[in-house]
């Protein structure tokens, strides 16, 4: 599926990004750190096209949070944005992932081949992808299911989250796809708040909005204090 | 600070407004003077002594350790109405929340009571948890209808389970209200299998 509504827009999109280039390294526990080599260069996806592939298991809300980014991006920030979905044969526990593009122009080509962004929830989606990633790219993982090793390009960063634990302490570990949704925002900055928030609304089942938009928030703090300038 | 919603104005039946908002350790004392306000014949029923320095003790520990979430409605500077919610944070009830709610006697009929509910069971919606219960006895039947409106029905009676403060006994009526539908939907939404999208 490629969408793309609404016009133009108004910010270039390279003001859209590299703000996770700024990062430090955060002193909270079990936190995000940085790529083998710690380097803190900017974010350097194409100025007009960026990758992103979410991996996980099946039953994690993979999908899910592809299409709340891509819909922050094409309905909600009138970009491009296309969403290609993968899953295994069963309902639960198989490998899963969406391949998200999010672009300033037309979308020919919808398929991810190598990411700029990988968000992981999944050991076994982190061993599948992160031989992908640009060199310059940047792995957002949940940090008690991901452990990242030896895989990564050395020019590539790495930014950690405990998702689950943050889910669960909001009450639900069904939001943990909303709060890396939340971590993306954040530390990426390809997207605005505003813009990923009302995608969430619009997307989770009515009575759930309250809680999601929490989780939501939780992520997007996590992330904005991992890549605030010091 | 606003946090849920709260606080926020609530307009009643009457043309009077409250300022409902979630209560904090500073309420204590309020909370207290509110409680031992109402008459005998108002806490005939209450399923605690809430009019004891060591039942406010309990009560704070538990808002501060998040097996309570409470509701506090003010006017004229004082509190005339309270509603919390009760949960346990461990074990095989912890998806299921609590309902406790009282209002002053001058403020009832006025919607006051729903107002409190209705917030109530928002919180305990957006905590996660999948079904409320409120324990009345057969004769609070404002209560019981404002509960039926915000979609709880009777699901059991025990029978000579309550001994009011004038040591009368009465039947306990369950009242539930089940919204698992609404987590049900969003589980359905993560499950990432979608074979027939598409098609």
């Amino acid at each position: 599926m490629a969408s793309r509504v609404g016009s133009p827009p108004a910010v270039p999109a390279a003001d859209h990004r590299g703000r996770a280039g700024e990062a430090e390294r955060s002193e909270r526990g079990g936190g995000g750190g940085w790529g083998a080599e710690g380097r803190s260069e900017p974010f350097q996806g194409s100025p007009t096209r960026t990758e992103i592939r979410v991996g996980g298991l099946g039953g994690q809300g993979i999908i899910l949070c592809g299409s709340i980014i891509g819909k922050a991006a094409a309905i909600y920030s009138g970009r491009h944005a296309a969403l290609i979905q993968a899953f295994g044969p069963e309902a639960r526990g198989s490998a899963c992932s969406a391949q998200v593009i999010v672009a300033d122009e037309a979308i020919g080509y919808p398929y991810v081949r190598h990411p700029d962004i990988l968000v992981l929830l999944s050991q076994d989606a982190f061993v599948q992808f992160a031989p992908q990633l640009k060199p310059d790219g940047l792995v957002l993982y949940e940090n008690e299911l991901v452990q990242v090793e030896g895989k990564l390009p050395k020019t590539a960063r790495a930014l950690g989250i405990p998702a689950t634990r943050f889910a669960e302490e909001l009450g639900r570990r069904l939001v943990l796809n909303i709060v890396m949704t939340g971590f993306f925002a954040g530390a990426t900055n390809l997207l605005s708040i505003d813009a990923v928030e009302k995608a969430v609304v619009d997307s989770v089942p009515k009575g759930t909005e309250s809680l999601n938009l929490k989780a939501l928030m939780k992520g997007y703090e996590y992330g904005r204090g991992l890549v605030a300038p010091a | 600070m606003e946090r849920d919603g709260f606080p926020r104005v609530a307009e009643l039946k009457d043309g009077s407004s409250v300022e409902i908002s979630l209560a904090s350790a500073a309420d204590g004392p309020a909370l207290l003077d509110f409680y031992r306000s109402l008459s005998d014949e108002d806490r005939l029923v209450l399923k605690d002594d809430v009019t004891t320095p060591g039942w406010l003790a309990r009560f704070l520990a538990k808002l501060a350790s998040g097996a309570a979430t409470s509701l506090v409605a003010r006017a004229d500077g004082g509190i005339c109405g309270e509603a919390t919610l009760h949960r346990n944070l461990y074990g095989w009830s912890r998806h299921v929340g609590e309902i406790r709610l009282s209002v002053a006697s001058d403020r009832r009929g006025k919607g006051l009571g729903y107002a409190l509910a209705a917030g109530v069971v928002k919180l305990a919606i957006d905590l996660g948890l999948e079904k409320m219960v409120a324990q009345l006895v057969e004769s609070q039947t404002a209560a019981r209808k404002t509960f039926e409106r915000l979609g709880f029905r009777q699901e059991a009676e025990l029978a000579r389970q309550v001994t009011d403060i004038r040591g009368a006994k009465r039947d306990l009526l369950i009242y539930a209200n089940d919204v698992s539908h609404i987590w049900a939907a969003m589980e359905a939404l993560v499950e990432d299998f979608r074979p027939h999208e598409g098609q």
